[in-house]
């Protein structure tokens, strides 16, 4: 890459963070929240990958310096003192200088980059973690400095065994969070001795999360296992190696780099920026603005529908014009404040799925696309359970192991991809893999043995009826329990939690080949939109998520097949399924008209008196009380203030 | 087939609450307990796959007896009722031996999830 060309931009954008690392790390001390270290942190990554993308090693090799410190205290290995900050505060200076060496002198960034290279050679013949031998290290301009920071750096790495540290988030609306703490506790303690825990006392001194120190060869996968079995954890992360080679926590930076390296560094420089124009807000308080801004609309529908009545009251229409149209953009903004790259989350999968596939000794290259993909925070939080749960069985029963596919004549890597797009007003999220594939014959033969299914011979099982007897509860055609998937429990898990969330899940398997697991999710909880339909005088409101498509019943539309009631439509038959008996509802009306619901390639028309339009809704969820029909997912004020259940239409197929 | 519970819990109305969600959940409510005494003496009867617990019994509270049926059956399936502000108690309870704690006032979702971690 030419310099030259770029040399300004990098400049100026370089300058900014050096101002964010500046600003991080002068407020450091008083960091609680540990933003301020994040922020340097990010800003020191930042320059690093714009630097190392012009080829301006040296300012690379000094930011990445400065980086693996900040690591260090946010990892607990070094803490934070005055002295700290000075010495930091000297490195960010050096940094400054570097370059402006860069791209201000030519000669010097060139030199620069030699002198890089010198070190370099005399690191790899180094020995040891803490900085070894000092030979080579002796000739260059900033021997001084550097070898001030090499000390200290070995003098963060030096103290403790080596140790892996795991963080235990404990959901903050849990009650008894501290109990919750001691039981996660006791579970990882049967995986693997626990060394050190922060806090030491959480019955005493609980705030929200737990940090546990283990031997570096423990089993880290059931070590998740065990501490999320505690129940009420929100998550579960493994910090750096503690106190290992300095390789290991640079292989970790490393494969980011490259990352930022070949996506670029303008577009990772992004988000450090904007951090420092966030402000934080407590999520319940989006949740309530959110509410609030919905609420408002449909007040405002229904100021609409009573100005309607109010003829010649000049200029009503116009204002009411006005209010909608405002309305409308304070509803778009909200809910772009609750809306969320997917990349948040699909970005801890890589790790978890390697472990999973080591474990059970499987080779897998794993694909995301679509990181970007925008979801309501609130949705997305809860889909990653679900989502692991498929990424876990793919690699378990989906992916078989290396000799076998190379029997089969496949690539010894298994496929594995993550995929989420965006499809009209739903997010569609993919696990996709090239394994084995269901095997249709062990599912039946299965869901026999555990009495699922009648004895006689099944005809055709297509996809969507493999699906439905696999999310039976205790379902599993594992012969053995793996350590990683469990009892097969999960299935249905997988499809509750969904259904939920207003989302759906659906499957395509072919045997040998592979399968795919899609999951439908609508953009937001909070806003849906929907149809309004009557049933018995009563009306309802149907998500589109899972709508198809909505008809009038005209003549010989409706007839019967072997005893149960159909619905033709432009050739294609399909169950009919009459709400007013599902609901158990009567009164007056008769059914003039159907909703065709469709999940996975399963559709069925669902038949109601009549359409009464389409509208946007503001759901609210509600905890159904027991013995409620299983078929509303929450209710919602209508425009003319009335207020209509929300009826799931993937609970009726 | 169905699970079997054991409810102890000196207040009939927590008793009425509790079994009724797991009732409803499909489980066999097989006997209740008003004591901790009681509790001990119905575990060993009954055998049942899961014992809810309350902390606060009179003659011999919850941990003690968690602590008896730990002593003779280690695997037992215990979940504290606890309420807040019992932390320190429930933090005793989980050191005896129990497996869980659910925490007053019951909410149905959270006590069945308490209750499918357990029974895992």
């Amino acid at each position: 890459m030419d310099p030259g060309r770029y040399r300004d931009l990098y400049l100026s954008e370089t300058q900014e963070y050096l101002a964010a690392l500046n600003r991080g790390l002068a407020a450091l001390e008083a960091d609680e929240s540990g933003d301020a270290l994040e922020g340097a942190f990010r800003a020191a990554h930042t320059i690093k990958g714009m630097s190392a993308t012009l080829g301006f090693d040296e300012v690379a090799r000094l930011a990445h310096e400065l980086e693996d410190r900040l690591d260090a205290i946010r990892s607990g290995r070094e803490a934070v003192d005055r002295a700290l900050i000075d010495e930091l505060l000297a490195a960010a200076d050096a940094l400054e200088s570097a370059v402006e060496a860069a791209v201000g002198h030519g000669p010097a960034g060139d030199a620069g980059r030699v002198e890089a290279k010198a070190e370099k050679t005399a690191r790899r013949g180094g020995a040891g973690p803490a900085g070894g031998r000092d030979g080579g290290r002796r000739n260059g301009a900033a021997a001084d400095a550097d070898g001030r920071r090499g000390n200290g750096a070995g003098k963060a790495k030096e103290p403790r065994e080596p140790a892996l540290v795991m963080r235990v988030v404990i959901r903050p609306d849990a009650p008894l969070g501290g109990a919750r703490a001691v039981l996660v506790q006791r579970n990882v303690a049967d995986v693997a001795p626990v060394l050190r825990m922060e806090p030491a006392n959480p019955a005493v001194d609980w705030s929200g999360e737990l940090r546990l120190w283990f031997p570096v060869d423990a089993d880290r996968a059931a070590l998740e296992r065990a501490a999320r079995a505690a129940g009420e954890v929100a998550e579960v992360r493994f910090e750096a190696i503690e106190g290992g080679s300095p390789e290991r926590g640079s292989t970790g930076n490393g494969g980011r780099d490259t990352d930022v390296r070949a996506e670029g560094a303008p577009s990772a420089a992004r988000p450090t920026l904007m951090a420092s124009r966030h402000v934080r807000v407590a999520l319940g308080a989006l949740d309530d603005l959110s509410d609030g801004v919905g609420e408002l609309a449909v007040l405002t529908a229904r100021l609409r529908e009573l100005a309607g009545t109010l003829n010649g009251v000049e200029g009503l229409e116009d204002l009411v014009g006005r209010f909608e149209r405002q309305v409308g953009d304070l509803q778009h903004t909200v809910l772009g404040m609750r809306m969320v790259p997917v990349g948040e989350v699909f970005d801890r999968f890589p790790r978890l799925v390697r472990e999973a596939a080591r474990e059970l000794g499987r080779q897998v290259d794993f694909e995301i696309r679509g990181r970007e993909i925008e979801l309501d925070r609130a949705i997305l939080e809860q889909v990653a359970e679900p989502l692991l749960h498929l990424l876990r069985n793919a690699v378990d029963h989906g992916l078989e192991p290396p000799a076998e596919r190379r029997e089969r004549g496949k690539p010894e890597r298994g496929r594995l991809l993550l995929e989420a797009s965006r499809e009209r007003s739903s997010v569609v999220i993919r696990v996709q893999d090239d394994g084995r594939g269901v095997s249709r014959a062990r599912v039946v033969a299965r869901a026999r043995a555990a009495g699922l299914m009648p004895d006689e011979p099944a005809g055709e099982l297509g996809d969507d009826d493999l699906l439905r007897l696999m999310s039976q509860p205790g379902f599993t055609t594992a012969e053995r329990v793996t350590e990683i998937s469990g009892r097969g429990v999960g299935l249905d898990v997988v499809v509750n939690t969904l259904r939920r969330l207003g989302g759906a899940l659906e499957m395509k398997s072919e045997e040998g080949r592979g399968t795919t697991f899609t999951v439908r999710l609508p953009l937001t909880l909070a806003i849906a939109q929907a149809l309004r339909v009557q049933i018995a005088g009563e009306v309802y409101a149907i998500p589109l998520t899972h709508v198809a498509e909505a008809v009038e019943l005209g003549s010989g539309m409706v007839g019967r097949v072997k005893g149960k009631e159909v619905l033709r439509l432009r050739g294609e038959v399909m169950p009919l399924v009459r709400l007013r008996g599902v609901l158990q509802t009567e009164g007056e009306g008769r059914e003039c008209a159907a909703v065709v619901a469709q999940v996975g390639e399963r559709r069925a028309a669902l038949a109601v008196d009549r359409l009464v339009g389409r509208d946007q809704i503001l759901v609210k969820r509600f905890d159904a009380p027991v013995g409620a029909l299983p078929f509303f997912s929450g209710v919602t004020l209508l425009a003319n203030g009335r207020p209509a259940l929300v009826l799931d239409p993937t609970s009726v197929l | 087939m169905q699970r079997t519970v054991l409810i102890c819990d000196d207040a009939i109305f927590m008793r009425t609450v509790l079994g009724d969600i797991l009732r409803e959940a499909g489980f066999d409510v097989v006997g209740e307990a008003e004591t901790g005494r009681e509790a001990v003496a119905k575990y060993r009867e009954l055998q049942p796959d899961l014992v809810t617990m309350d902390i606060v019994m009179p003659d011999m509270g919850g941990i003690d007896a968690v602590r008896e049926i730990i002593k003779e059956h280690p695997k037992a399936r215990i979940i504290m009722c606890s309420a807040m502000g019992q932390q320190a108690l429930v933090v005793e309870a989980i050191q005896a031996g129990a497996r869980d704690f659910i925490v007053k006032p019951f909410q149905p979702a959270r006590v069945l999830e308490a209750v499918q971690r357990v029974l895992g």
